[in-house]
Formats: C-alpha cells, sequence, structure tokens
C-alpha cells in the first residue's frame, strides 16, 4: 500500500501531542484525521495511538472515550493496522507499575516496568537517541539493521506475551522497543522525532495493507 | 596543522575527519565512488527519471546555469545523451567574466536551448556582501542562495518539475556521502548552502532595514508548494562519476567552450571558477581563514584522481597560494571598506589552529581582462559604518 | 547505546521589525544585552537540517506563557514544520502551562523560577505527566566563590546552592535538571566542568549542561569531564562559521557517541 492512498485515523484522547505525528504522516503523504469516538473511524485504514503522561492517567483517559472495545475488535479480531507510539505502546500490555498497579489494554500482553538507573552511566528517564535492532525485516529496515531513533520514558516494556519483539534496545537493560502483533504494530521511541529514521518507520507502517 | 596524507586539505577544512590511517573522510568518500557503486545502474535511473518527465511539460528540465565547467558539462550531457529540452537558468551574482558570457553565448548557440537570467537589485547585494562578510567571514551569501533557490521559483512558475544540478557536494566535503542520495533540496539548502543564514535570519540580522520582497530571491520557496509540483531536483554527479578534469577537455574539444586566467592559481587550471571575478577575493579570505585555498583544493582533486603525486600537489600549492588579490581593491570600493577594516574582519574568522601572519602575504598578479571589469556601484560609506557599527557592538556583546 | 545530544538553545523575545511585532531569535550575554540573530522557525530548520539532537526553546519577554499567544503560535509552528524533539519554557507558571505547552507541541517543559517558588509544582506535573515531560532549569552565578541559584533571568539571588536544589527537584519528579552558568553564558570562555561534575554525580537523572562553550572542545569537555548527556548552547553558532555539522565532527573525534544519519 503506498503511503498517498493511507487514511489514518488519529487518535485524539487529550494525552499526546498530535501536531508532531500529523505533521510526519503528512509529509508522507498520508491523509490524517483525528478520531474522537467509533463514528470517526469510518473510512480510516490505519490507526494510530499516541500518548504522553503517566500510564494510569493515559489509561483512563483513553476508556473515557469509549473507543478500546471499537480499538480492539479493529487490532485484534479484524487485524487491521494500528501503531502505538511511546505510552501508546505501553497501554498495550497486561499491566504497567508506574504510580501504582495499573491495568493495561492487553493487547500484546506484558509489563511496563520502571527502567533501573545506574548512575553515572544509566541515567533514567531515558532520554535522547538510542540504537533499535530489528528482529525482523519491517519496511526498508532489514533483519539485523540498526538504527537510532528518539526516546523519552522512564518506564519499559517487557514480555509482549501476545506478540513478538521486533525491535530491541538497550538502557542498562535491554527492553522491547517494538512490538509486533499481526497488523499491530507499537513502539516505545516517537518516529515523529526520530528525523528520517523516523519517518522510514512510519513509511513502513503506512506500508502495511489495510486488509 | 594536521593534513589528510595523501590529499594534503588541513584539518580547517570544513567537515574533514581523519581515521586511523591519516586518510581523510573526503578521499574516503572519493575511493567510495570510484569502487563501490553501480554507474551503470545510476546511468539507467538517470534515463528513466528523464523518461518520466520528457514531453509533458513546457521544458523537460530546468538546467541551473552560471556557465562554467560544471554546469556546462550537465547542459551538454543532458542535451548529447538524451536530447532533452531544458531551461537553462541563470543566476547573475553580478561579477560575470566577459570571457564567461561569450562561453554562454557559445555553447548556447551550440546545443540550442533557451536561456533565463535574473540579476538582483545591486544595492541590496552590496548589503548582503558586506552583512555576510561581517557575520560569517563569507561574502557570497548572495550567491550561495540565489543560485539554490531561483531555479526552484522558476520551477514553480514555469510548472516544470525536474531541476538537473551538477556536482554533488560529496565530491568536496562530508556533508553528504556518495552513500546517500543527495537530493538539491531545502535539507541540504539550511545544511550548509546558506551559511546557517535564511532570507528570514538575514531580515532579521539586517534589522529590519530592508523590503522583505528584495529578499525574496534568495529564499527557498515553500515546500508544499513544490511537493505540489512532484519536484525532483538531482544531481547529474549522483547519476555519472564526476571527473573535472576529463570533463572540461570534452567541453572545451567538443562546444569551443574557453577556458581562462584566474587569480592566483596555476595555468594548467585554466578550466576552474572562471566565472566569477571576486574568485580572488573568495580564495583570499578563505586562505586567511583556514590557511590553505583554490590551489590546495585542485591539488587535491588531482591526487585522489591519480594525475599528480602529493609532491608535485606541495611544490604547486607553495608556489601559488595565499597571495593578495588585484580584485581585492575592487571589492573593498563594493563594500566600502578600508583593507585594514577587512583585515580585521576576515581575521576575526579565523578557523582554528590556524594562525594567519598578514606579514608573509605577497602580491598576486592582474588577469587579462582586469581592467574590463565593472568597477562602478560604489558602497555608500554612511551604510558601511552603520553595519560595522552594530557589529561591532553585536561583537563585544558576545565577547568574540 | 545511548549518545551524548548537541542541543541548539533558542531564547525568543518579541520584537517590532518591519512593520510587524513577532517572535525573534536572540543570543544573550551574560543574561543581559540581547542581539537578534534570526527567526525561529527557520533557525529550528537549519539546525535540523544539520542533525542537532533536538531544542530547547526559551521566551525571555518575561512574559508568562500560558496566555503568550505568539509564542503558543510559534510552538505549533515549530512542531508542524520540523521532526525535533523540542523542550519548552519561558515563564511556565503553573501546571496548566503544561498541558498548554504539551498541546501546542512540545515534548518536554522546562520550569525555572516557578518551581523555586512553589516546589510542589514539580511534583504535581511529574505526576500527570511523567517526569519525562519535566526539565527544572536552573540558573547560576558565582558570589564570593559559592555558586547561587538565581531567577528572574539571573537578576536574583535565592540564596541557596544549585546542587542542593537539583537534588530537591529530582526528588520531587524532575526528569532532566538544565544547568546553565549565567556568568559564562554567551561569552565563549568554556562551560563550568567543576559544578557540572558536581552535579552529575549528585543525581541519577540525565543533566543538561549550558552556558560558555566557545570551542568545539567545550562540548566535548561537557560530556566527557562534567559527565553531562547534553550540551546545549545558544550563542555558539550564531556569530562564527559554525554549524552543529562540524561540532559533531569534532565530538566524535574526541570518542563521544553521537548519533549517525540513519
Amino acid at each position: 500500500m503506498s503511503a498517498a492512498r493511507a487514511h489514518v485515523g488519529l487518535i485524539d484522547y487529550e494525552a499526546g501531542n498530535v501536531r508532531s505525528i500529523e505533521n510526519a504522516l503528512d509529509h508522507l503523504g498520508a491523509q490524517v484525521s483525528r478520531v474522537r469516538d467509533a463514528a470517526e473511524l469510518e473510512g480510516k485504514t490505519h490507526l494510530l495511538l499516541p500518548g504522553v503522561g503517566a500510564f494510569g492517567h493515559c489509561a483512563d483517559k483513553l476508556r473515557a472515550t469509549g473507543l478500546v472495545p471499537h480499538l480492539e475488535r479493529w487490532a485484534i479480531a479484524d487485524e487491521r493496522p494500528l501503531l502505538g507510539i511511546c505510552v501508546g505502546m505501553q497501554l498495550l500490555a497486561d499491566r504497567g507499575e508506574e504510580l501504582g498497579d495499573h491495568a493495561g489494554l492487553g493487547f500484546v500482553g506484558g509489563t511496563v516496568r520502571k527502567l533501573a538507573s545506574a548512575p553515572p552511566t544509566v541515567r533514567v528517564p531515558h532520554v535522547g537517541w538510542n540504537d533499535v535492532e530489528f528482529a525482523a525485516s519491517f519496511g526498508d529496515f532489514a533483519a539485523g539493521e540498526r538504527a537510532d531513533f528518539y526516546f523519552d520514558h522512564s518506564f519499559a516494556y517487557h514480555d509482549p506475551v501476545h506478540g513478538e519483539v521486533l525491535g530491541t534496545a538497550e538502557h542498562g537493560e535491554k527492553f522491547a522497543a517494538i512490538v509486533r502483533r499481526g497488523k499491530l504494530i507499537a513502539a516505545q521511541f516517537h518516529p515523529e522525532k526520530s528525523q528520517r529514521a523516523g519517518l522510514r518507520f512510519l513509511k513502513a507502517f503506512l506500508g502495511i495493507a489495510p486488509c | 596543522m594536521k593534513r589528510c596524507n595523501p590529499c594534503g586539505l588541513p584539518e580547517t577544512h570544513e567537515t574533514i575527519a581523519f581515521d586511523a590511517v591519516g586518510t581523510c573522510n573526503i578521499c574516503r568518500n572519493v575511493e567510495y565512488k570510484q569502487s563501490a557503486i553501480d554507474w551503470g545502474q545510476r546511468r539507467n535511473d538517470l534515463g528513466a527519471l528523464i523518461e518520466e518527465h520528457r514531453g509533458k511539460y513546457d521544458y523537460d528540465c530546468i538546467v541551473p546555469f552560471s556557465g562554467g565547467k560544471d554546469s556546462t558539462w550537465t547542459l551538454y550531457y543532458l542535451v548529447k545523451e538524451f536530447g532533452i529540452k531544458p531551461l537553462v537558468v541563470r543566476f547573475d551574482h553580478g561579477f560575470m567574466r566577459p570571457n564567461l558570457e561569450d562561453n554562454v553565448k557559445r555553447v548556447c548557440r551550440e546545443l540550442g536551448t533557451d536561456i533565463m537570467t535574473f540579476t538582483p537589485n545591486w544595492h541590496v547585494v552590496q548589503r548582503l556582501m558586506l552583512q555576510s562578510f561581517l557575520e560569517k567571514g563569507d561574502f557570497c551569501w548572495h550567491c550561495h542562495t540565489g543560485i539554490f533557490s531561483y531555479p526552484m521559483w522558476v520551477a514553480l512558475e514555469k510548472q516544470v518539475p525536474l531541476i538537473v544540478w551538477g556536482e554533488p557536494s560529496s565530491e568536496y566535503t562530508a556533508y553528504f556521502s556518495y552513500e546517500q542520495e543527495e537530493e538539491v533540496d531545502e535539507k541540504r539548502f539550511n545544511r550548509f548552502v546558506n551559511l546557517g543564514i535564511s532570507a528570514d535570519d538575514m531580515f532579521v540580522r539586517l534589522g529590519g532595514d530592508v523590503d522583505p520582497r528584495d529578499l525574496k530571491c534568495f529564499s527557498y520557496p515553500p515546500l508544499k508548494a513544490l511537493r505540489d509540483l512532484n519536484y525532483r531536483s538531482v544531481c547529474l554527479g549522483s547519476y555519472i562519476p564526476w571527473d573535472v578534469k576529463k570533463q572540461s577537455a570534452t567541453i572545451m574539444e567538443e562546444l569551443g567552450w574557453q577556458g581562462d586566467e584566474v587569480e592566483n592559481v596555476p595555468p594548467q587550471y585554466n578550466y576552474e571558477k572562471i566565472e566569477c571575478y571576486m574568485q580572488g577575493v573568495r580564495d583570499y579570505i578563505k586562505y586567511i581563514k583556514r590557511g590553505y585555498t583554490r590551489p590546495s583544493h585542485l591539488a587535491a582533486i588531482d591526487i585522489r584522481h591519480g594525475r599528480i603525486t602529493p609532491e608535485e600537489g606541495r611544490r604547486m600549492v607553495a608556489e601559488y597560494e595565499g597571495k593578495r588579490p588585484p580584485s581585492l581593491d575592487l571589492f573593498l570600493n563594493f563594500i566600502g571598506m578600508t583593507e585594514e577594516e577587512f583585515m580585521t574582519v576576515a581575521l576575526s574568522h579565523q578557523v582554528s589552529p590556524y594562525e594567519h601572519d598578514p606579514a608573509k602575504t605577497l602580491p598576486g598578479r592582474k588577469t587579462h581582462d582586469f581592467d574590463q571589469w565593472m568597477r562602478e556601484g560604489a558602497m555608500d560609506r554612511a551604510v558601511t559604518d552603520q553595519m560595522m557599527d552594530r557589529w561591532r557592538a553585536r561583537n563585544r556583546s558576545a565577547g568574540a | 547505546m545511548l549518545k551524548k545530544r548537541l542541543v541548539p538553545k533558542l531564547l525568543i523575545k518579541h520584537r517590532l521589525l518591519g512593520c510587524t511585532v513577532r517572535p525573534v531569535l536572540v543570543t544573550t550575554r551574560t543574561f543581559a544585552d540581547s542581539i537578534e540573530v534570526g527567526d525561529p522557525v527557520s533557525q529550528a530548520k537549519i539546525y535540523e537540517a544539520q542533525m542537532a539532537d533536538e531544542l530547547i526553546v526559551l521566551n525571555i519577554d518575561g512574559t508568562p506563557i500560558g496566555g503568550d499567544a505568539m509564542m503558543l503560535d510559534l510552538i505549533a509552528r515549530l512542531a508542524s514544520e520540523t521532526f525535533m524533539p523540542l523542550a519548552v519554557g519561558g515563564g511556565v507558571r503553573a501546571v496548566g502551562d503544561f498541558d498548554t505547552l504539551l498541546a501546542s507541541g512540545a515534548d518536554k517543559v522546562t520550569v525555572n523560577q516557578a518551581a523555586v517558588a512553589d516546589p510542589s509544582l514539580i511534583d504535581e506535573a511529574a505526576r500527570r505527566y511523567g517526569a519525562q515531560v519535566v526539565v527544572v532549569s536552573i540558573d547560576y552565578r558565582v558570589v564570593d566563590d559559592r555558586p547561587e541559584v538565581f531567577v528572574d533571568h539571573a537578576a536574583q539571588s535565592t540564596g541557596r546552592g544549585p546542587i542542593e536544589w537539583a537534588r530537591e527537584a529530582v526528588a520531587r519528579g524532575a526528569g532532566e535538571i538544565l544547568l546553565t552558568n549565567a556568568d559564562r553564558d554567551g561569552t565563549g570562555q568554556g562551560l563550568d566542568i567543576e559544578l557540572a561534575r558536581e552535579l552529575t554525580d549528585a543525581v541519577a537523572v540525565p543533566v543538561i549542561l549550558s552556558g560558555g562553550c566557545g570551542l568545539a572542545a567545550h562540548f566535548g569537555e561537557g560530556f566527557i569531564d562534567g559527565g553531562a548527556e547534553a550540551v546545549a548552547a545558544g550563542t555558539f553558532f550564531s556569530f562564527r562559521d559554525q554549524n552543529p555539522i562540524q561540532t559533531r565532527s569534532h565530538i566524535m573525534n574526541a570518542g563521544v557517541p553521537v548519533r549517525m544519519e540513519t
């Protein structure tokens, strides 16, 4: 599928900076519209779930939109393309340990727990450009390829029991930088802030056939 | 100063880095070009690109053109190999030499092309030259930006999406490498062409004291407009291996293109930078800042292509480099400075570890057409005073 | 492996230029004398092309940022026209400002004076948005050989030491510390490596160092000797034939890991 024929629904649940993502998708030639309720899912080929903020806070906001069952049907039952970014990725776990134990959506399964700091070299939050190693090919990324992406987080994803680790990063310990379950992809880094590598990544997502 | 083992370029050359054996990244880049690229495939890609555009628009492509060796070769190659209908677009920096103008006419008559030339407002050019000399130690901002922006505006106006430039920057610096696709776009423009100052920034630096419309031809058009056009702006040197000596010989033979004597450059390089009569001043400022200039640059190219030995290069550099060009007198008049002021400004831009010694500078020779160069259009000294006062105040403030 | 970051610092003032008031990029020296150097959006795009790792954008007009339509519009434009991480601040007064700035396009928010006045601001912002969004910015000067935290564009001493304040800020949830030596700002004499090292030893979060870069070598010193994760520079790139790409080669040659273009 060419990026230029994609119509991305950007889930807008007031917990994400959507402007940069809109910019990036637009740059790639995709159409992008914000989705606030189930009716607005109509006509979309791809969905994108952003997320900035604490896990529990974002989970609550997302549930409040009423979209969760629709997202589950879209991604799991119907196997249509969905991309989760940063906290949008973390929400796909079974649980997150930020500020207490919170239930995630469980789409990809696993746990989100705090990165351990080990100063002076390993500082938390994990902020900046770090390399991700691709376990399999994705778009024009080859299996085994490494590329730098921009990270900004304190909690990391582990054990995607319903899916696989597509990309690994290391900060003190290894963690899942990208997970995949069929056409459901999620990244801990910010592709919309990761310059050329980020655009390649988004392009790869847009290249996933809608159905 | 540390220098590259084979080619001799010093550590003050922009973007240079040396590897474990002392060879520079530009030499390595050129090695890559000579050994690791499938030029056959690239040539096919070029053919496909041209066919994609042939006959669909008023012109098959735009060829930004100065009339120097690189743009002449580019035009020649495209017309001879592909028989395209190009629009030749020239941005006149204000200092074209007589022989160069003859070359342009001769070449375009021989090949049969339409030509457009744009000359920006001299008053604006003078202020831009002075401002960029003060701020960046490089007075050619108007030329760098005009050459790379203006043809893009023409592309939009004429609705001609394909623009074909000449040499890739990876031939001379490491802002890009031969391993990447070097698109001639706004990113490249911002990366090094505009010296880190866009037309919008220049407006601010001039204190808003200029009609913004006067800066339009130096500004890059909006990306959206270019994308709506489906523009492709590429270097010919991404599709065929660049070789200036061979290419210059060919255009001389096939088109009657004529080389010229160039200030402070050995006579055998009569194909190099013949289009601008401020070339000598540009080279001299570079020498004051970085301790090397055009003869070093030319030697390095020849060494990389196996045409001279490093020892021959060193001898040539020692004989020709670092002389005071006669064109400096014209330049000083154009920007309204004394030579002392000129030296103060140039010295303030030295790139460490080079330390320039003005006492060692010898005078250079005049070229044959020196007396034909247009000298009129002196700067109003009051304007220079105002701009230099502002620069001095900033420098004090910036602790520079 | 995590790379070190080169971060241009964009200081913004609102100025009348030609016939309109608009945000203008300025540089400062010891937090005084501002000089206008360009258009913020243009410079952001240029820095992006020159491979800067992220941008810090600070409103130094003294206006509260939450109601500053011109500034918010600028952030929105930066987020729409570049693909760079943006840390935004200057005049952040309350937690609500975090919301406003993040919605406008910022990735991180820097808070300075307001946090000193009411440190619980840090706790609340970190709780709501996560530590990774909260950057506590600390300006200091050296008074009688003692470093002191200054506020109000480094005009007023708080009497507190930067290390002690930084420790408290981190304990309350700050994700990064931006440490700026106001005496060295714009002077080109080099970073304050000694205090930097003291700070990076004292806290377990990333530290962004700023104030005084005048040579490419100063950046390397900040990373290697100072222990910083990022070095921010305002004046360094504005007046010479210097750009981040040239600085990057220097840093790489000094053995510091920087990101590659892929």
